[in-house]
């Protein structure tokens, strides 16, 4: 699982560098489809590995910026700080990996049936 | 079945991605906008955001030198005139393209087309007021002066380079969040910009307020309350200033024209208080012997600022000042031999004629008794998510038709339409005069440049090296007949129509005064020896008395004084009234609250410094005051209420005027019993919503300052900032409006000066330089700035060097 994950990671932060954010989609969707055994799994990898890309990004430009945008589309969002952006990021990553993932591995199993671990 | 499955899971995730990438309401879209490879993420800045060494542009002709001071001013070195305003605009999109952009989409009333159905009322408002046909007229104009449209042809390409160095994922945050992308700048953008900045500055009219007063109330009443020279005046022209000319005279109609109570009122009108202080002295009065200048223009406190610092270095020009991020040149600045800045005029240049047509179609018009032609202009507004509107304005020769009054008043519809007459409209070419003033080297180049200009009118302050000072009270004003335009006119007497406007030299203007100063605070520009009216609706004594008692009575001034007097806060509103209401109040028993208070006040040495609780009790006591003595008479909107100068003068002159009574009761009321009334009430609602006198009181707190986002977005603002000063005071700091730039320049062997803004050159939000200048202003100081004599000449302040060569 954990090379899955870095799989997932790594080429979805090179589509993300060339293409458009919703490359992203594709990616965790392929990764769903031909890397994962079981929903568990896809959904776990897919939520995960997108949430942990872009927080690292989010983390990274936050700290090196002093936050200063951050809190701004905090209040932007009348949301309390700017933590909880980079929290907003963090979890929308997640959310939309996963769901892709999960996509991906359901017609992963149209094509070799349901497996049992 | 798992097909079906399989297919409505992907349907899903496809709906989902899709509607992630879409706008939300007024939330952006939220995958696009959150993810941190392209979206706003992206927008805040890591580094210092400066080029590099080296940077090829295509349409540069010559290589030009680019420096970047440590207050992110850019320095220009460049060699072509093309290349210099090709630059200008380069730099100044790189800090502020999505602010270029939307001025000028509000201007031509192109906000629904990025922000939806919501603002098609102001856009409709933009059209039918002809903003689109002044700018058209505008470029016509500028098409006649090769030389200046080759400048806007550069600033434009100076644009376009920039934004074709974007890709999506670098827009200016206002684009993600308002999910939008920019288009290519051309001239008539900078002819919007222009138009822009004219709207604000003379857009405001109440003439069909005061038309309806007269309707009402009667001529009597209307000279009473609403007098065309206040009883105190300190006009911008020194009194007894000798005209030298012989006036052109115009004729007036011979019987009065009564027009119709309007039932519509114009809509989007500029801020009221738009106005600006500048004054100059001469040598005798400076402790160098050389001029000073001094200049704070006051509008709308925004972020991104209206304001761009910057220094543009070419053949035969170097300057440094502010300029309007969308057109050329500088607009407020100095050179090494002169400085220049600008207030408002004030002068009337709108004005609205009734309009009889021959039928509903409103193809003829009567005018000088005969039926004329009437033309259309289609106007075609683009709305996001919604269908392309049309909408066709019809203009007379007088401008275009802008309001129409009395819809429902069957048969007697046609009658009520009202045609806008706006000096905006008329063709004119200001960039030419901001181009002459930059490379103005004395007092008859300063003079040949404003022979150029038309509007909006300005009081030009001018000092130079050689010990000239001067103001002009300059622009194109219709010749007029007395009090023609202060109601709406008779739209079909030639009489009526403007006759002309006052020639260029005729002017009010001043040079080198016997007083040895000039200044400006948007007041009445001259005593009555001047031969032609202007209009009746500038700004009362109030600044521009206090900026002169201060010039009156300083010898040896330093540049820090000129700093000193920008910030002073002496409310002279209230030193006019307030001790008339407390001995009207003292004489009564007063709770010990009320005691309390009533000595904050006595004990008030009448400026309206931040920390002061009496400027507090003062506001809310005055508001109410001049509410209850207006509103039982004046309280419809429609009507035009008397300034607050005209009310003092009533309560110290005609204590028993009518006016006082309230007539909505039986009871005869005084101006004394409604003194105390109110001063109890004020007391009451004060401690209502603060709390118990005390530091929730103070002056800063209670007003609040805010510096809010171009397009009111939520958060790229500022708010609650802890500021001095009011409206009618020198520091005319108010609740979002105030002096959005401060300069000083002391001319002599070496130029010297200072400035602020409340922002900061960066209009990035994610930017360190969004609003660094911000604390500075809040502290009532100015920046010393860096004027490059040379591309050597850095003075250790220089942070960033970039060579820029044609590609």
């Amino acid at each position: 699982m954990i090379l899955t994950l870095v799989i997932l990671i790594g080429f979805g932060a090179v589509a993300e560098w060339f293409l458009p954010w919703w490359s992203i989609v594709v990616v965790a969707f392929m990764v769903g489809a031909w890397c994962c055994d079981s929903y568990r799994d896809a959904g776990i990898v897919g939520f995960s590995g997108v949430a942990f890309l872009w927080m690292a990004v989010a983390t990274y430009i936050h700290l090196s910026s002093h936050g200063i945008l951050t809190d701004r589309i905090a209040l932007m969002f009348r949301m309390p700080a700017g933590w909880t952006v980079l929290l907003l990021t963090t979890l929308f990553g997640g959310l939309v990996g996963g769901l892709a993932s999960l996509t991906g591995f359901m017609f992963q199993e149209l094509r070799f049936g349901p497996r049992r671990d | 079945m798992r097909w079906l499955r399989c297919f409505l899971a992907l349907t899903g995730l496809v709906i989902l991605t899709v509607s992630l990438n879409r706008p939300v309401g007024r939330m952006p879209p939220f995958g696009k906008f959150l993810d941190p490879f392209h979206g706003f993420w992206r927008n805040a800045e890591l580094s210092d955001d400066t080029f590099g060494r080296h940077l090829h542009l295509q349409g540069l002709e010559q290589p030009v030198a680019l420096f970047y001071d440590e207050r992110q001013v850019p320095h220009i070195f460049a060699q072509r005139e093309h290349d210099l305003y090709f630059m200008q605009a380069f730099v100044t999109a790189k800090d502020r393209l999505w602010q270029m952009e939307f001025q000028t989409n509000a201007a031509a009333g192109r906000l629904s087309e990025i922000l939806g159905p919501s603002l098609l009322d102001y856009d409709r408002h933009q059209r039918r007021t002809g903003m689109t046909y002044a700018a058209e007229q505008a470029l016509q104009e500028l098409q006649k002066d090769p030389q200046m449209i080759a400048i806007l042809q550069a600033y434009s390409d100076g644009v376009n380079a920039y934004i074709s160095t974007l890709a999506p994922t670098e827009f200016p945050l206002e684009y993600k969040i308002l999910d939008y992308a920019p288009e290519p700048w051309s001239p008539l953008k900078c002819a919007y910009l222009l138009k822009y900045m004219a709207w604000k500055l003379t857009g405001r009219s109440n003439d069909v307020q005061m038309t309806n007063v007269l309707r009402r109330f009667g001529p009597e009443i209307v000279q009473s309350l609403f007098p065309d020279t206040p009883d105190k005046t300190d006009p911008v022209i020194p009194p007894g200033t000798v005209w030298h000319f012989k006036p052109v005279q115009s004729r007036k109609p011979a019987a009065p024209f009564t027009p119709t109570v309007a039932q519509d009122l114009p809509k989007f009108q500029p801020n009221s208080a738009n106005g600006s202080n500048n004054w100059a002295v001469n040598g005798s009065k400076t402790a160098s012997g050389y001029p000073l200048l001094a200049n704070d223009p006051h509008l709308d406190l925004t972020l991104p600022s209206i304001w761009y610092e910057i220094q543009l270095t070419g053949p035969n020009v170097n300057v440094y000042g502010v300029s309007l991020p969308g057109a050329p040149s500088i607009i407020i600045g100095f050179n090494q031999k002169i400085a220049w800045g600008v207030t408002n005029s004030e002068a009337d240049v709108l004005d609205w004629y009734q309009v009889t047509f021959r039928d509903v179609s409103r193809k003829e018009y009567w005018h000088d008794n005969q039926w004329k032609k009437t033309h259309e202009r289609v106007e075609k507004i683009y709305v996001r998510g919604a269908a392309t509107l049309l909408d066709t304005v019809v203009y007379t020769h007088q401008g275009p038709i802008a309001l129409r009054g009395g819809e429902g008043v069957s048969g007697e519809r046609t009658q009520r339409e009202y045609a806008m007459r706006w000096a905006g409209h008329d063709p004119s070419n200001e960039v030419r005069t901001f181009y002459e003033l930059n490379r103005a080297g004395n007092y008859g180049d300063y003079v040949a440049a404003l022979k150029k200009y038309a509007c909006p009118g300005q009081n030009f302050v001018f000092a130079s090296h050689d010990d000239d000072i001067a103001i002009w009270h300059d622009g194109r004003f219709p010749i007029r007949w007395q009090d023609q335009g202060k109601f709406i006119l008779d739209g079909s007497d030639p009489l009526s129509d403007w006759q002309g406007a006052i020639p260029p030299e005729q002017v009010p203007h001043v040079k080198n005064p016997s007083r040895g100063f000039v200044s400006s605070a948007n007041q009445k520009p001259t005593d009555e020896s001047y031969p032609y009216y202007l209009g009746a609706n500038f700004a009362p004594y109030y600044r521009g008395a206090r900026i002169n008692e201060w010039l009156r009575t300083s010898r040896n001034l330093e540049p820090d004084d000129f700093r000193v007097i920008q910030l002073d806060t002496k409310n002279l509103h209230a030193e006019s009234i307030l001790p008339t209401l407390l001995r009207i109040v003292g004489g009564q028993t007063l709770t010990p609250e009320q005691k309390a208070v009533f000595e904050v006040l006595r004990n008030w040495d009448f400026f309206n410094d931040a920390a002061k609780m009496a400027p507090t009790v003062f506001d809310r006591w005055w508001r109410m005051l001049y509410h209850n003595i207006w509103y039982d008479e004046f309280g419809d909107p429609s009507l035009a209420v008397p300034d607050r100068a005209r009310t003092v003068e009533l309560m110290l002159r005609q204590p028993a005027a009518r006016w006082f009574d309230d007539v909505r009761t039986k009871k005869v009321e005084t101006l004394d019993e409604e003194v105390r009334a109110t001063f109890r009430k004020a007391i009451l609602q004060l401690r209502q919503s603060l709390g118990d006198m005390g530091e929730t009181w103070q002056w800063g707190k209670y007003k609040g300052t805010s510096i809010r986002h171009l397009a009111r977005i939520p958060g790229l603002g500022e708010k609650g900032l802890f500021t001095d000063g009011d409206l009618g005071i020198i520091n005319a700091t108010g609740r979002h409006h105030g002096p959005s730039w401060r300069m000083v320049v002391s001319l002599g062997s070496e130029v010297e000066a200072w400035g602020i803004y409340p922002g900061g050159q960066s209009g990035n939000p994610g930017s360190p330089h969004y609003n660094d200048f911000l604390d500075v202003w809040l502290h009532g100081e100015l920046a010393e700035l860096l004027f490059m004599q040379s591309k050597n000449d850095d003075q250790g302040r220089v942070r960033s060097k970039t060579t820029c060569t044609p590609k």
